[in-house]
């Protein structure tokens, strides 16, 4: 489901228009990262938990030119399925 | 390494105040999104939002595994799980306090690590032979003056008695043969000697014959000189040999004679190791440029810490004896200005932000912001113009002699000056 599909679904359950419910999207993702910026992590209850991670420094080679390059730390969002969306999930594939 | 954790709830007031929405709306809207999410994923679809990232069923495949209480292996039932992949938007608002950093390249350290180690090589061996050559020498010295005695005493009796003679009566002085054979081992010492410089000679031709090449194979002149060596042997060999010596003596003194000659051949092998250290460490300090770095290093390190320690600490001492001293310090901070400044020890490390200047930094790290012209040589590679600092490179803050930034002496910002005008001219 690409992101107009998902908009056009929720302008149909929620009777908004697209546009406004684009522009509620867009705030909401602003808050939510926002939020995680502030170091904050956001639970979903029933769907998971996203939290900001740091991911440490390391060194890979590139593939092509063979030079091995440090990458710097940095910061990413990490997200985690709470056990009830996991168990719905793999109840809904594993039996079709 | 989260602070706090909000509900969905809290998060939905936020979003209802910012998209100034009723509560209750917000709520609806914000739970229609996630379940649509949730059934999308349970449909086994992947879902894109915009700016935020892509929520994706991912099956992980069995593998094995090890109860940790009873050790035994066991197999983890694959399973699915949603990843969810932020999108590039939001991953850069996230990472903002390390956006800063780059991926460096590690190749150029490693290389240079690599150099160091291999100068230090040659080095060891280097240092080794001086050992070895030291001990050898000493050994000689402690043996020759003692030599030179038996030497003289044995001249003395040797004007009495024709060699011939001499060597007729030999199970009579059988004793002073050894000592016969030693006086020989020193003539033949002398003539290495000679030869000694020859050898030099040879392997200063050869290197530079490699020179031209590029490539040096020490052994190649080791073996080389070993191969001289071994000619040489040969001519000493048959040197006494070559005397009508045989003849008068004896089979059953021929095998003392033996003897004797195989002690002089341990003592031949002195000079002969001498010689081959003293070429391989000759070769090691004209060839092998990281040697010859190392010792000029530390020659040029020598003098100045020689000046250092007869200049008394101006804190120490009173200031008319300060006065009296002057010339001289003068004299060790030119040798300071006029060496070229090696920048090897650092006290910081800066990122260049927009605003920074070097003069800043100086002023922070020495007391004074002249003294940014140092900050600049030990960054030239990163610097293209000391007017215009890159923002975000990373620059490093070299530890400075004191004697260099001594705030309170006008030379010191004299110097600071001229390098200053010096490097804002070339800029421009």
């Amino acid at each position: 489901m690409n992101y107009k599909d998902f908009i056009q679904k929720i302008s149909a359950q929620t009777h908004l228009t697209k546009e406004e419910t684009e522009k509620l999207i867009e705030t909401a993702t602003n808050v939510f990262s926002e939020q995680l910026t502030g170091n904050k992590s956001i639970g979903i209850q029933g769907f998971g938990n996203f939290e900001l991670r740091k991911k440490e420094e390391r060194i890979i080679v590139h593939p092509v030119t063979k030079k091995r390059l440090l990458m710097p730390p940095k910061l990413t969002v990490h997200f985690k399925s709470s056990n009830v969306m996991k168990e719905k999930l793999n109840n809904q594939l594993k039996n079709e | 390494m989260n602070d706090e954790k909000i509900s969905l709830q809290e998060f939905i007031d936020l979003f209802a105040q910012k998209a100034n929405l009723k509560n209750k709306v917000a709520e609806d809207f914000i739970k229609a999104a996630v379940s649509l999410i949730e059934e999308a994923l349970l449909k086994g679809e992947s879902v894109k939002i915009k700016n935020f990232g892509v929520f994706k069923p991912q099956w992980i495949e069995p593998r094995k595994s090890v109860d940790v209480n009873t050790g035994n292996e066991i197999i983890l039932p694959g399973s699915y799980k949603i990843s969810f992949t932020p999108d590039e938007t939001l991953q850069s608002i996230v990472n903002e306090p390390f956006s800063y950093l780059e991926a460096v390249e590690l190749d150029n350290e490693n290389a240079n690590k690599k150099n160091e180690e291999e100068a230090l090589e040659p080095l060891k061996i280097f240092s080794e032979q001086a050992d070895e050559i030291k001990s050898i020498i000493a050994e000689i010295q402690s043996m020759s003056s003692h030599q030179e005695k038996e030497e003289n005493k044995e001249n003395e009796k040797k004007q009495e008695k024709l060699i011939p003679t001499e060597k007729e009566h030999k199970t009579a002085e059988k004793i002073f043969e050894p000592e016969k054979n030693k006086t020989e081992v020193i003539e033949n010492e002398k003539f290495e000697d000679l030869e000694e410089v020859k050898v030099e000679k040879l392997v200063s031709e050869e290197i530079q014959q490699e020179k031209n090449n590029e490539v040096f194979d020490k052994e190649n002149v080791k073996q080389k000189d070993n191969s001289f060596l071994e000619e040489l042997d040969e001519d000493i060999k048959s040197e006494p040999i070559g005397i009508p010596f045989h003849a008068y003596v004896p089979s059953e003194e021929y095998e003392f004679h033996e003897n004797t000659e195989k002690k002089r051949f341990s003592w031949i092998w002195i000079p002969v190791v001498l010689i081959l250290l003293l070429g391989g460490a000759g070769a090691l300090y004209y060839f092998y440029p990281p040697v010859k770095e190392f010792v000029n290093l530390k020659m040029v390190k020598k003098t100045p810490a020689l000046v250092e320690t007869t200049l008394p600490s101006p804190a120490v001492l009173p200031d008319t004896i300060e006065q009296e001293k002057k010339p001289e310090e003068v004299d060790s901070l030119q040798i300071l200005f006029d060496t070229p400044r090696a920048y090897s020890e650092f006290i910081a490390k800066e990122r260049i932000r927009s605003g920074s200047r070097l003069a800043r930094m100086a002023m922070r790290y020495y007391g004074a912001p002249e003294f940014w012209v140092y900050i600049y040589e030990a960054n030239r590679d990163k610097i293209p113009s000391p007017n215009d600092v890159p923002v975000g490179t990373l620059i490093k803050i070299p530890k400075l002699d004191a004697r260099l930034i001594d705030v309170s002496n006008p030379r010191c910002m004299e110097k600071a000056k001229e390098l200053s005008d010096l490097y804002l001219s070339i800029s421009k």
